[in-house]
């Protein structure tokens, strides 16, 4: 097994993080392990400081946006590489299907998401199945 | 092989040669079978396992195992290698279930322990394999080998099962497609609906049940039953139709609905059907129909318009109206595309209004042009055109104009400029000028004549205040003060005379007329009038008052008592105040006397002497007259006839003799008493000798002349005349001696005593002795300087009257009654004729007047002659003269005459005097030119001008006009009355209106004149309508004794004021619709903003819901055993959901716009879309190419709904391209055989 798989869960809800740390370091399956940040400034600060394998964003945040965030990070060499999933609660679920859950290349996570998908998509986000 | 024969050769064993060869044959024999059986065996193995191999099938053979708990895999084709994506060496001889764990889920585990337990063969149909490293579809055929294996002979269906999800969902998004569709989409197969959606059930408002089970006819309206069948049965026959149709649909309310039909022709369960597509078409169709309305009504407006409309691109004609076309006499279709420099006569009106026009334009203003433009015949005409830009920018890209024919009112416009200046002309001529007084403008205007008139040049008002003392008189100004506030406060004109002040001291006067100037709503806004220079005429005036006081004075200061008697009727006229003194009446009562109350002769004999005087037969008479207090007295009465107004009256000096008459009568009664009487008389009684010396003197030569008798007697009477006189004297003595008898006396001058001078009168008779030998001369001489005296005062004051009328302007003549020429002619002459009087006196009658005057005076005369001498009463009728001047101008005069008899009453002579009026006749003649002038206007207006005499209402005069009007002849007109053009209703109220107004009138009340609108009934029997303003026409004593008016076609202004009224409640109507559609905005926009408040509110609970899922996904980790947790976290699980579910509906909701159907600019929507897509095309580095056809009409579409089209092909596109690729995206419009207009979009990528 050896080095855990790192997320960086970023969502000014501190309760969804909360959730989301505690369901993916619980999954039996792989070992996740969860950095949560309440803001998409603590979240950018955060990426670049422990540089995580996956970042969960979530879009609407009331001091930087999710879309932001994501755009710094692309600029960053540093950061550039590390694979996104966004977070919303206004894009269905359907439209996200429709779109095969990417809009402008990016993946995308229709909220309410339960641990099973969530953990789905972080599979096939991060190839962990092959 | 090595045991063999040869080996028996080789080593010379001969003879056990043949058993070995016989052995050896049977070895081989039986060698060979073998070889052979192996071989065949070898084959057919070979052949099996390349089939094996080989197969397309994938083949499996398991081994049972622990009781058939698992299975060994014994072999392993290579396709199922293939499939299964494993190396057969690495699992043959291993467990199934450790190799393949996921085939107990699939169920394949017990299809494989149930074969190999029965030995049946089972079909295992397709089904879902799945572990952690595969996943696929399989359909296996499961049998068991005799050798107890299994085999397991399987397909990888996948691809086809793919292939198969795919169908399903294609269909299930097509289901979808056609259940959430807004068109109604339905099979129609046998007259019967087999298949309807969502939409079907709401077009139709009936129930699925109802729609499948109700012929399909009965839905369509019963008149368009017949066509729609007749159109189905044609599909159905594979006949080609239209895939469009419309027709309606009856609803179970009763109403109706238009829908379009697309029918296809397809197979629905192994027989014919169509698949067909209803839209509801109502709206659009009313709104189509709408606009074809709107454009109709246009159309009608702008072709009806009075005014030719055009619109102008680059230069030319892009429409026109059919107005226009009229005016510039070229068909519509020809003019649309013409360039507008045909309506231009010349190259220099085109530039000049290109180039001012378009600047104007060009500043967003109206552009307002009068030019004379040529016509498609070539003829010009006045045109007044107006312009706006559509778009300022660029206004040879569009601009409305108006154009206006104006050639007949600018003709008449010259017309009545020309009339204008007649009138000044006539003005200037007649020296009246004219002003014009505008109260707004605040101007004055004043004709050149009032300048000539007034000597100055006036630059400002002349009724302002400041102004007056500079123009007028103090007097005068406070006269023309009043009489313009007078005409302002009535309305009336007014005339004042006034008095302006001149430089050079003479001051002048003008009459002027005053009139109060109205605008259309009958305002008063300035005044207008005439000024005229009196002065010569007041001058006159004057002259002739001072002479009148002049003789007033004569006749009434004068100490001989006088009368003045009508002849006619013995009227005493006048009396002055030495008659009153006279007679002991007053002034007052002589002049109610009768002469006939004063003489005492009988009337008739008063009668007689009065006429005798008349016919000049006598002047002098002796009368008693009776006296106030009763007394008689003797009067020597010396009477003169002078004619006043072709009246004769009698000027009578009244002298009281009755102390003379007294004395006359004592020597008459006393004989004796003669020489007494001789001695005491008043007169001298003298004798001369032959030699002129004084025989006898009587003693009254003492009393009047001082000397005494004896101082007088001897001496000759040259001693005591006058020695101018003497001649005279001697001259009478010697007549009266010559010829033997009494002569008329002589008046002479003798010296008095005290050597003054007295006249005395000598009235000799010769003295003869018995034998009538003249011996010498007897006088009686009177001292008559008393009466010389009086007679020199006569003198003068004829002198006087002389002068009086040599001073006038009328001249007064005598022209010999025979000869008719001038005896007599007054220096006046001179003036009047430019000859002097002496020139003049010997001019013959021809050389004075024109030949048509001089006819006309000699038959004047003659006849007044012929009158005289047959004892008829004479008349002389005054009559008019043109008299020719020196210089030749004429000049017209006005002749007063009067015959002149002699003293048997015989005429010898025509006296009388004439007046200039070349002026009068001049100002008649003027007059009489207006007259002329107006009548010509009256006879040429438009409009119908009449006047109607009162009460009868009897046309005095219409223009000619009413033909045109009425229809009727001026002839037939003037036998009718007004009202019989008129319908009854407008009869009835102009009769109405004409009755009050009269009524008015007379009751002295205002006399409210307005004008009103009556329909006329041409003698054709149309109508027209005609708007009438009257005024009603007073004699001087201010009777109304006439109606006069105008009558105007206003047919056309009615028919615009009833269309434009029309079209007023058009326009209404409109904008009420509009603000019907702004409100239906309104509304949608309301619901616009609930929707985002939806996708607001559904952001902030989907948090939320996020995380308690979040938490019971936690949750339901930690309590796995516990099957009633379990039970809890579930049932939240599923309402986190619904909550889910709900949102998301409420938000589905809020974003499902309707229909929102508006022409739109494709172009435009494709432009915005592209903005919508531009990180796509940024990230792909896409290139996007524009082919968009100019001038697309718009098309009737949901902006939102094809900018979605449009962002979904665009995403697609760049998604499926490689980088640095090119979008080519072009529009077009189509028109297909129906004549159906489509717009092509197409979207093309590399």
């Amino acid at each position: 097994m050896g080095k855990p798989i790192h997320i960086l869960a970023v969502d000014d809800e501190e309760s969804l993080t909360f959730f989301i740390k505690l369901n993916l370091q619980n999954d039996s399956r792989y070992d996740f392990k969860v950095t949560t940040a309440n803001g998409g400034e603590e979240g950018l600060k955060l990426a670049r400081s422990v540089k995580p394998d996956l970042i969960l964003l979530d879009i609407m945040m009331p001091d930087m946006s999710g879309t932001e965030v994501a755009e710094k990070l692309l600029q960053d060499p540093r950061t550039k590489n590390i694979p996104i999933i966004f977070m919303t609660a206004v894009v269905q679920k359907d439209e996200v299907a429709e779109e095969g859950g990417i809009i402008g290349g990016r993946e995308f996570i229709a909220k309410p998401v339960d641990r099973d998908e969530l953990i789905g998509r972080i599979e096939a986000t991060l190839n962990l199945r092959s | 092989m090595r045991n063999g024969a040869h080996d028996y050769i080789m080593k010379d064993n001969l003879s056990r040669l043949v058993p070995a060869i016989e052995r050896e044959f049977e070895d081989t024999k039986s060698r060979i079978e073998r070889k052979r059986v192996e071989q065949a065996f070898r084959d057919s193995e070979h052949r099996f396992r390349e089939l094996f191999e080989n197969m397309s099938n994938c083949v499996a053979i398991y081994e049972a195992q622990d009781d058939g708990r698992d299975f060994v895999i014994k072999n392993f084709n290579r396709a199922a290698e293939m499939t299964e994506k494993i190396d057969r060496k690495a699992i043959i001889g291993r467990s199934l279930l450790s190799i393949f764990p996921g085939v107990e889920d699939m169920g394949m585990l017990e299809v494989l322990q149930r074969v190999w337990k029965t030995g049946q063969a089972e079909q295992f149909p397709a089904s879902f394999y799945r572990d952690g490293r595969i996943s696929g579809w399989r359909e296996n055929y499961v049998y068991k080998l005799p050798t107890g294996e299994i085999v397991a002979l399987y397909n990888d269906i996948t691809e086809r099962k793919k292939a198969e999800m795919r169908i399903f969902e294609s269909e299930e998004k097509y289901r979808l497609l056609v259940e959430n569709s807004s068109e109604a989409i339905f099979i129609l197969q046998d007259g019967m609906l087999k298949f309807v959606n969502n939409a079907s059930l709401m077009l139709f408002d009936s129930s699925y049940e109802v729609l499948t089970s109700t012929p399909f006819a009965e839905f369509i309206h019963p008149d368009d039953r017949e066509k729609v069948q007749a159109v189905h049965l044609k599909r159905l026959k594979g006949e080609k139709v239209d895939p469009f149709y419309n027709f309606r649909i009856a609803m179970k309310d009763g109403s109706v609905k238009w829908v379009e039909m697309h029918s296809t022709l397809v197979s629905w369960q192994g027989k014919p059907a169509t698949l067909d597509f209803l839209s509801d078409i109502t709206k659009r169709l009313e709104s189509e129909r709408t606009v074809r309305d709107i454009s109709v009504i246009q159309n009608l407006v702008l072709d009806n318009s009075t005014l030719g409309i055009a619109l102008l691109r680059d230069r030319k004609f892009v429409w026109v109206n059919k107005r226009m076309a009229e005016i510039l006499k070229i068909p519509v279709e020809k003019l649309q595309g013409t360039a507008t420099r045909l309506m231009y006569a010349t190259e220099e009106a085109y530039a000049e209004v290109e180039k001012t026009a378009y600047r104007i334009l060009a500043e967003d203003k109206k552009s307002d042009h009068i030019f004379q433009l040529v016509r498609g015949d070539g003829s010009l005409f006045w045109c007044r055109f107006l312009g706006k830009a559509l778009n300022p920018d660029r206004p040879h890209d569009g601009s409305i104009w108006m154009y206006e024919d104006i050639t007949e009112h600018k003709l008449a416009e010259e017309e009545l400029e020309k009339t204008r200046k007649q009138l000044q002309e006539a003005y200037r001529l007649a020296h009246i000028g004219s002003w014009n007084w505008n109260f707004n403008k605040k101007t004055v205007i004043w004709s050149d004549e009032i300048k000539e008139i007034l000597g100055m040049d006036i630059q400002t008002n002349i009724f302002s205040e400041d102004q007056h003392p500079v123009v007028y008189t103090e007097e005068s100004w406070q006269k023309v003060k009043e009489t313009v506030q007078k005409v302002l406060s009535t309305g009336e004109n007014e005339q004042v005379e006034a008095e302006v002040v001149s430089s050079n001291g003479r001051n002048r006067w003008i009459h002027m007329v005053c009139n109060v100037m109205q605008d259309e709503a009958g305002q008063t806004i300035g005044l207008y009038g005439t000024a005229q220079d009196v002065t010569e005429r007041r001058q006159a005036e004057e002259d002739l008052k001072q002479s009148e006081e002049l003789f007033r004075r004569l006749f009434a200061d004068h100490a001989a008592v006088k009368l003045l008697i009508d002849a006619d009727t013995g009227n005493i006229v006048d009396a002055n105040e030495a008659a009153a003194e006279f007679y002991g009446w007053s002034i007052e009562q002589i002049r109610r006397m009768n002469i006939k109350d004063v003489n005492t002769l009988s009337a008739a004999e008063v009668e007689q002497a009065m006429a005798k005087v008349v016919q000049d037969k006598r002047d002098q008479f002796e009368f008693r007259h009776r006296l106030a207090d009763g007394s008689v007295r003797d009067v020597e009465v010396f009477t003169s006839n002078i004619q006043v107004k072709k009246k004769n009256l009698l000027h009578s000096i009244v002298h009281d003799v009755t102390e003379r008459k007294k004395l006359e009568d004592a020597l008459k009664e006393n004989e004796e008493k003669y020489r007494l009487l001789v001695n005491n008389a008043n007169d001298i009684i003298y004798t001369l000798n032959a030699k002129g010396q004084f025989i006898f003197v009587s003693p009254a030569w003492t009393t009047l002349l001082g000397h005494s008798t004896e101082q007088v007697i001897g001496k000759s009477f040259q001693e005591f005349v006058h020695p101018e006189d003497i001649p005279a004297c001697e001259a009478y003595l010697k007549t009266v001696i010559e010829r033997g008898k009494q002569q008329e006396g002589v008046e002479y001058r003798v010296r008095h005593q005290n050597n003054t001078w007295r006249w005395h009168l000598s009235i000799g008779t010769p003295l003869k002795n018995d034998a009538g030998e003249i011996l010498g001369f007897t006088a009686i001489a009177r001292d008559i300087t008393e009466r010389k005296k009086s007679e020199n005062d006569l003198k003068e004051s004829e002198e006087r009257y002389r002068l009086l009328a040599e001073n006038t302007t009328d001249v007064v003549w005598i022209i010999d009654a025979r000869t008719f020429k001038h005896i007599y002619v007054s220096p006046s002459i001179e003036r009047r004729s430019g000859y002097t009087r002496e020139e003049y006196l010997k001019l013959l009658p021809q050389n004075i007047l024109t030949p048509e005057s001089t006819a006309k005076a000699r038959q004047f005369f003659i006849e007044s002659l012929q009158q005289a001498a047959s004892g008829l009463p004479v008349e002389c009728p005054s009559f008019e003269v043109e008299g020719i001047r020196k210089n030749g101008t004429k000049v017209w005069a006005e002749l007063v005459y009067n015959l002149v008899y002699d003293s048997e009453g015989k005429v010898i002579a025509i006296q009388g005097s004439d007046r200039d009026i070349t002026d009068r006749k001049q100002a008649e003649e003027k007059l009489r030119e207006r007259e002329a002038h107006y009548r010509l206007l009256a006879d040429n207006t438009h409009d119908m001008v009449w006047m109607v005499q009162l009460p009868d209402f009897h046309y005095l005069y219409v223009s000619p006009s009413i033909e045109r009007i009425s229809g009727y002849s001026r002839e037939e007109a003037m036998k009718m009355t007004p009202n019989d053009f008129l319908t009854p209703e407008s009869a009835r109220q102009s009769a109405e209106i004409f009755t009050r107004a009269l009524k008015a009138a007379r009751t002295g009340q205002p006399v409210e004149i307005s004008s009103f609108e009556i329909e006329v009934l041409r003698k054709d029997g149309a109508y027209i309508w005609s708007e009438v303003s009257y005024s009603l026409v007073y004699d001087q004593s201010g009777k109304v004794v006439a109606i006069q008016g105008v009558n105007r076609d206003i047919t056309e202004r009615r028919k615009m004021y009833t269309e434009l009224r029309k079209k007023n409640a058009e326009l209404v109507a409109a904008y009420e619709e509009l603000q019907k559609r702004q409100e239906m905005i309104i509304q949608q926009e309301k619901m616009a903003s609930i929707g985002m408040l939806v996708a607001g509110i559904a952001h902030e609970i989907k948090n939320p819901l996020a995380i308690i899922l979040q938490g019971i996904n936690y949750l339901q980790t930690t309590a796995a055993d516990n099957p009633l947790l379990n039970e809890v976290f579930e049932r939240i699980n599923k309402a986190v959901f619904r909550a889910d579910v709900i949102v998301k509906g409420l938000l589905s909701y809020a974003r499902q716009n309707p229909l929102l159907l508006a022409p739109h600019d494709l172009d435009i929507l494709i432009d915005e879309s592209l903005v919508l897509t531009e990180y796509e095309m940024h990230k792909k580095n896409l290139r996007v190419i524009k082919q968009y056809e100019q001038n697309l009409p718009p098309v009737s579409s949901d902006a939102n709904q094809l900018k979605q089209v449009f962002v979904n092909l665009l995403v697609n596109g760049a998604d499926a391209m490689s980088k640095g690729g090119t979008f080519t995206i072009a529009t077009r419009q189509i028109i297909d055989k129906g004549g159906k207009k489509y717009v092509e979009i197409s979207i093309k990528d590399t």
